[in-house]
């Protein structure tokens, strides 16, 4: 989650006929909203934990453990199940972030009841064949080589790697090629066996349907929990060892454009200052095409054609990141004009016109991020997950609107260190290296250089 | 860009009124169109060409505002490639009444979501969401900018710098945009759907001001563009404010330049890239006719029954079997004719011929063997289930709607092409592969790494 995604606000905003229910089905928590515009529901089975779980060595468990959820159950195929899913009219998404795994399932209403019980055996009967589970590693491999050719989604991917080596968050929720081949049909029986904690399970339903028709579901799978705890490792405080400005390029050839990351340690989730922070980068470089890093990269300079900054939102200090792309001859001034910004802002922080300008913008634009009973059923996994109060969402406008200039600068002073930055780059290191070292006045000796198939 | 037009049967019905006193004057009478569920269009067209399509959706307060003009990459002339979409950027420049920099200044306060824009072969879009509150504002800055922006010389210069930065992310560094390029440079070689919409570099390096501004005379008019408001407004109001702010506008009714067609494909094509990725890429386009041929729906089901799903056709024998790692397939749903493509990524090691031959059974099967009843099924279903999910959003609808409009002419023939796929028989889709899907046709580039990895 990133703060652009946090823009909420206004309970008055919300439509009047909701039909909103929650309970705990014996202890399983439940959330549903009603919403009849199309003949359509929605689902998600969450799990607490996700990839940063994983154990050392073994990155890419829970992803393969809950991919290899409906590629065979007890009395169903993969291929059963595919035709099943195809046949009622729906569509079954797995996805695994740092702290949980996502199951997503829409389906046409009418199906809902038969879609149901198919979901129930997946989630709590898969079989792991172990021909299913060599193809699904394949699978993830080649995907993992795929994004090698992406270099925005390298760049994100390398950087946070490198930023946190050794910490549970350098874990990747696409798992790491050298651990794939490590991890054993046993791992993967024993990981769904935790998995399935009361504790751990979470569902959201929305769409064209009652609470009711959940019921059976529900108790099926609080019945496969009962009794189990999950038992999650604790998230250790993350400390970065260097204390000064440091490059690494991985390194790829022909490049005639550099990705560049900027970063340093964020700020939890539940940490008070999140909401100063926040307008602080909206001003900086989260607000759009008024923000500081896009008027001074691209609106005036025509370095690069995206400019952002934002914060990678977890239950610890996660990533506060710049990020652009300009072309080659462009990078080392672009990355040195980035580093100047950040000092501005944490010597100088936000003027009264950007203050205001944001507050009305944050505020103004807060109802799009809980518009839609999807976007609501996601906030609402969110809170639960993260343990924000209920309604952090609605409420974020209100909070906004509470926050003074001050508050906002005195969090940035606190928080920006220029000086302790990592600069991750995607580039052709023989054409970068020498041009950023002398723009930022370092040795080119200190530029760390790795190969981009390289995993830190 | 990919122009998947996703369908469903729906009980559509058109009705026409005759224009009341309380609305504007229009050169064609207002008409509502059912789309799906409560999902009514209503549509009105000003004295000057402008059309208006209205759905209220009072779900959520907020509305979407999306304009849609006739122009694109289709358009443009050898020489000047990318100037459409160059010009999009340049939409967002300053006006005599909103100087340059005011426009987003003034949206973004306001609390404007997903403000942006895209260009595309046959269309230019102009999107926002915005607070129900804010019909006025939005309503006055589009209107202004459709006649009323001014090109300067600096601010375009550093424009075309940023496009440039784009077209390198976009195509000179990305696997996936060199062989997008390289496939339609290879299928078209007469028709400008040739080059990216993007365009060359050396073009947009030789491209200046004046060419913006002569593109904006010539192609940015109320008669060309298609205004669609989605979401909590009430549709007189819309019609009458849009009405007051556009209604003056001059139309210009410029006709297109010649464009030249593109001659029958007599022979397969192939080309091969070498590129820094590490396994190897097969995309196929299929010589397919423009989208308001009787046969374009077909397309629909035999994308369907190829690729969508996980127990498709090439799903089972390309995935399933371990060779390919994704399969996707599509048509290109444009003015003129285009492509059908197959994309396929490969597995570690494997080859693309092996997939190849594997898509030429598949293709070879959709000829001989009528497709039986239950999966015909099964690939409607999933159109009708893509449909709905692509209705769920103010923005989602719209677009549902401004490509329907601009690609068909009417929105109502959205519905027709909607109505048509749902009716196809096993017997089209043995015709219509038969027809068009052979390798005369065929144009095919492999994406090959440049060193390969033990």
């Amino acid at each position: 989650m990133n703060f652009s995604q946090t823009r909420c606000l206004l309970k008055t905003l919300l439509p009047s006929l909701i039909l909103a229910f929650a309970f705990n089905a014996q202890a399983l928590d439940f959330s549903f909203e009603q919403d009849s515009s199309l003949d359509l529901v929605h689902l998600q089975v969450a799990f607490r934990g996700g990839a940063s779980q994983d154990p050392a060595g073994k990155n890419g468990l829970e992803l393969l453990t809950t991919k290899l959820l409906t590629r065979g159950t007890k009395s169903k195929t993969k291929n059963q199940i595919d035709l099943l899913v195809d046949q009622l009219g729906s569509a079954i998404d797995v996805e695994t972030r740092l702290e949980m795994t996502v199951i997503r399932a829409s389906v046409l209403s009418k199906s809902l009841p038969d879609f149901l019980q198919l979901l129930s055996e997946i989630i709590t009967q898969p079989s792991f064949p172990q021909e299913e589970i060599e193809k699904t590693k394949k699978e993830v491999t080649s995907n993992l080589l795929d994004q090698l050719s992406q270099d925005m989604a390298l760049v994100s991917t390398r950087f946070e790697q490198y930023f946190f080596q050794g910490h549970p968050y350098s874990r990747s929720s696409q798992g790491r090629i050298g651990d794939l081949s490590k991890i054993k049909r046993d791992d993967l029986v024993k990981h769904h066996s935790e998995l399935l904690s009361s504790d751990r399970i979470l569902v959201l339903a929305t769409g064209h349907a009652t609470a009711s028709q959940f019921q059976d579901f529900t108790q099926t799978l609080e019945k496969a929990a009962r009794g189990k705890l999950a038992h999650l490792k604790p998230i250790p405080a993350f400390h970065r060892p260097s204390s000064k400005t440091k490059v690494v390029i991985f390194d790829k050839p022909d490049r005639t454009q550099t990705q560049v990351v900027v970063g340093q340690l964020g700020v939890s989730i539940q940490d008070p200052k999140v909401d100063a922070l926040n307008l602080g980068n909206y001003v900086f470089g989260g607000g759009g095409f008024q923000s500081r890093l896009m008027q001074e990269l691209r609106v005036k300079r025509g370095w690069t054609y995206g400019a952002a900054s934002r914060f990678k939102l977890a239950s610890k200090p996660h990533i506060w990141r710049m990020s652009f792309f300009p072309k080659n001859a462009d990078t080392p001034p672009a990355i040195k004009e980035s580093l100047q910004l950040a000092q501005n802002l944490k010597n100088n922080g936000i003027s009264e016109d950007e203050f205001n300008f944001s507050k009305n913008s944050l505020t103004n634009s807060a109802g799009f991020s809980y518009n839609t009973p999807r976007k609501r059923m996601e906030n609402t996994l969110i809170e639960k997950i993260y343990s924000l109060p209920k309604g952090y969402f609605e409420a974020y406008a209100q909070r906004i609107s509470k926050l003074t200039r001050s508050e906002v600068n005195d969090a940035l002073k606190d928080f920006i260190q220029p000086k302790q930055m990592l600069i991750g780059l995607v580039a052709t290191a023989s054409i970068s290296k020498p041009a950023i070292a002398k723009e930022l006045n370092i040795p080119e000796s200190e530029i760390e250089v790795i190969d981009y198939k390289k995993e830190p | 860009m990919k122009n998947f037009i996703l369908l469903l049967q729906c009980g559509f019905i058109t009705l026409f009124f005759s224009a009341c006193a309380s609305l504007p004057q229009s050169s064609e009478p207002l008409e509502s169109v059912k789309i799906e569920g409560n999902f009514v269009a209503q549509r009105l067209v000003l004295k000057n060409g402008l059309k208006i399509i209205v759905v209220e959706d009072h779900s959520s307060p907020t509305f979407a505002y999306q304009t849609w003009f006739n122009v694109g990459s289709r358009n443009e002339v050898i020489g000047k490639t990318g100037l459409a979409h160059l010009f999009e950027h340049m939409m967002f420049k300053g006006t005599k009444k909103h100087p340059d920099g005011e426009f987003d200044r003034i949206l973004e306060g306001a609390g404007a979501e997903g403000q942006n824009a895209f260009t595309s072969f046959d269309h230019t879009v102009y999107v926002q969401e915005l607070p129900k509150d804010k019909l006025d504002l939005i309503v006055e800055l589009e209107s202004d900018r459709m006649t009323g922006l001014i090109v300067n010389d600096d601010s375009f210069k550093t424009e075309r710098e940023v496009v440039q930065n784009e077209r390198r992310y976009r195509k000179e560094n990305s696997a996936e945009g060199t062989l997008f390029q390289s496939l339609f440079e290879t299928a078209f070689q007469v028709h400008p759907y040739h080059w990216p919409v993007i365009g060359y570099e050396q073009d947009l390096n030789l491209m200046n001001a004046q060419d913006a501004r002569d593109f904006y005379e010539r192609y940015y008019s109320p008669d060309r563009a298609t205004v669609v408001v989605v979401g909590d407004v009430k549709a007189k109001n819309v019609f009458n404010k849009i009405n007051q702010y556009y209604g003056h506008l001059p139309a210009k009714y410029t006709k297109d330049l010649e464009i030249q067609p593109e001659p029958p494909q007599q022979a397969q094509r192939r080309r091969i890239e070498k590129l820094n990725i590490e396994n190897e890429k097969l995309w196929q386009g299929y010589k397919i006719p423009e989208s308001t041929h009787p046969d374009a729906p077909v397309f629909e089901v035999i994308q369907a029954i190829l690729t969508d799903g996980q127990n498709s056709r090439l799903n089972r024998a390309l995935v399933d079997s371990g060779i390919a790692t994704n399969v996707s397939s599509g048509s290109f749903m444009l003015k003129d004719p285009g492509l059908f493509t197959i994309m396929v990524d490969l597995q570690k090691g494997k080859k693309s011929l092996l997939a190849e031959g594997i898509i030429d059974q598949e293709l070879n099967r959709l000829k001989k063997t009528l497709v039986d009843t239950q999966e015909l099924a099964r690939a409607k279903n999933i159109i009708n289930f893509g449909f709905l999910s692509r209705l769920q959003s103010s923005s989602g609808l719209a677009n549902y709607v401004g490509s329907n409009e601009t690609l068909f002419g009417h929105i109502k023939y959205g519905s027709d092409f909607r109505n048509k796929v749902n009716a196809v028989t096993s017997e089209e889709i043995r015709r219509v592969s038969q027809l068009y899907l052979n390798k005369r046709t065929l144009t095919q580039i492999t994406g090959t790494p440049k060193t390969v990895t033990p």
